[in-house]
């Protein structure tokens, strides 16, 4: 086969590829987003007092906006507490 | 009235297709205007008449199961079983080669073959990323069994809609004719794959866990229900002698309706290119029926077959499944649907299930015939990998004249043709 063809069918993959790519790339954040992290599982009751929001409260666990918010006080939480950890476990040592 | 400038137009589309000079959709729309243009001018068709040769029942069929599949592709149902699937065979390389290979097979018996098959690449190129084996044979294998996935069913590819509704084939009925083969051929498949790749099956020395998976399972499940409501309601048109195409239209709307996913969006993410595309070529087809272009491709067939209904099916499968190596496989299958309706056979159901398998069967023997192939090898090489195309086709060719050869004796054996 000549260098030509060669180039030819190295251009078609690389075209046809690239008509993928941006449903490849979000599939793979996808999968990425869902594998290999760790995860708890956390039953939280309706707070006293928000009887009337049932509706919204059981909408949560599929709200986007709500997920990202708890990530974020995760990661603040996580960080507030390795940070108070750092002190108790110099003063120890 | 010269049916040669009728075949020049279906040429220079086919041509159009192949060169990829425009999308799939223009080059047949460009093609569909020249054919009418030239039946309108000779007196041979009307325009009214052309725009009837679009098969409305099969484009119905094709939006409505675009439209189902797109919906339980964002529910995330299948990556959650795929990613389930994998943890359990992480370990154990030959079972993992299996595992991705029917599930590359059966989510593409339901989802689009493209869909399965970035989602099977994307978990296999994770791992491989994450160090925990080499991703090339599984992707490899993956695209194969995905390409032989949606054989065995009225809706799992476009090539197999438009033969069934031509053919008069119920869901359940079509089913019949070509699941078995399909589900033996997956078989005969993995025992292939793993004799050629058993020497490249290693796990990596680091070891790789997976930790729980994160989706929603309101999702998952609500994907698992639309797609049974979809099975269950073309099960049941084919029982009660309705169209495929209502029960998949019906299932696209509850589909819509309860996803709660924006509906123009679900829209803009179908495949619009062989929606027209299909529309178009049909439109081609039409009017090639109507200056009887194609008879000399049937009386070929019928002379080369001698009379003969299972010579005529084993020609019919060989030809289709040459062809489809070379050219798109849609455009196979609807340019042999005229020939096969002129053959002179009573009972014509071995001569369409050839046509399908033949269709179907032709995609992983060259590197440039598949579009699954294309998008693998573009997968691997974007995470790094190095792949020749042509180690691809050292695995297709074989695997593709296993393919035929089986299914030949499948076709003969299925409707007792020996």
């Amino acid at each position: 086969m000549t260098g030509a063809t060669v180039a030819k069918m190295e251009e078609l993959i690389e075209r046809r590829f690239k008509s993928v790519e941006t449903k490849y790339q979000e599939e793979l954040e996808l999968v990425n987003e869902a594998l290999g992290k760790p995860c708890i599982v956390l039953h939280v009751k309706l707070p006293e007092g928000c009887e009337e929001y049932r509706e919204l409260f059981e909408q949560l666990q599929d709200d986007e906006e709500f997920m990202a918010e708890l990530r974020e006080f995760i990661r603040e939480t996580l960080r507030k507490r390795v940070e108070r950890r750092a002190p108790e476990e110099g003063a120890q040592s | 009235m010269d049916p040669a400038k009728y075949l020049l137009g279906y040429a220079l589309v086919v041509l159009l297709a192949v060169s990829e000079a425009f999308p799939m959709s223009l080059s047949a729309l460009i093609g569909a205007a020249l054919l009418v243009a030239f039946g309108v001018s000779d007196g041979v068709v009307s325009f009214g008449e052309a725009l009837s040769f679009v098969d409305l029942e099969l484009l119905a069929l094709l939006v409505g199961v675009m439209i189902v599949v797109e919906v339980v592709d964002r529910c995330g149902t299948f990556r959650y079983l795929a990613l389930k699937v994998v943890r359990k065979a992480l370990r154990k390389p030959a079972l993992l080669l299996v595992a991705t290979g029917l599930l590359s097979a059966l989510t593409s018996l339901l989802l689009s073959d493209e869909a399965a098959l970035l989602l099977i690449v994307a978990i296999l190129l994770s791992l491989g990323k994450a160090g925990g084996l080499d991703p090339i044979p599984f992707a490899v294998s993956s695209a194969i069994m995905v390409n032989l996935g949606g054989t065995g069913t009225l809706v799992g590819s476009v090539p197999n809609m438009a033969i069934g509704i031509r053919a008069g084939f119920s869901f359940p009925e079509f089913a019949s004719y070509l699941l078995p083969c399909e589900f033996a051929l997956y078989g005969v498949t993995l025992a292939l794959l793993y004799a050629y790749y058993r020497g490249k099956l290693r796990p990596s020395g680091r070891e790789l866990e997976l930790e729980e998976i994160e989706v929603s399972m309101a999702g998952v499940a609500k994907g698992a229900f639309l797609l049974s409501l979809m099975l269950s309601l073309l099960i049941a048109a084919g029982i009660a002698d309705v169209p495929a195409s209502a029960a998949a239209l019906a299932s696209a709307v509850v589909a819509l309706a309860l996803s709660g996913f924006d509906t123009l969006s679900v829209f803009q993410r179908l495949d619009w290119d062989t929606v027209f595309f299909t529309a178009a070529f049909t439109v081609i087809i039409g009017v090639l029926e109507r200056v009887e272009a194609l008879n000399g491709l049937a009386l070929w067939l019928q002379e080369a077959a001698g009379g003969s209904l299972p010579l005529a099916s084993i020609i019919v499968l060989l030809v289709s499944c040459v062809a489809s190596l070379l050219l798109p496989n849609l455009i196979v299958a609807l340019s042999f649907i005229p020939v096969i309706e002129d053959l002179p056979f009573a009972n014509k159901r071995p001569l369409w299930s050839a046509l399908v398998l033949g269709a179907n069967f032709g995609g992983v023997g060259l590197p440039v015939s598949s579009f699954v192939i294309v998008m693998t090898i573009g997968a691997l090489r974007r995470e790094g990998y190095v792949i020749d195309p042509w180690s691809i086709t050292r695995v297709g060719i074989p695997m593709t004249a296993a393919w035929i050869a089986f299914s030949a004796i499948y076709l003969l054996i299925r409707f007792g043709l020996v």
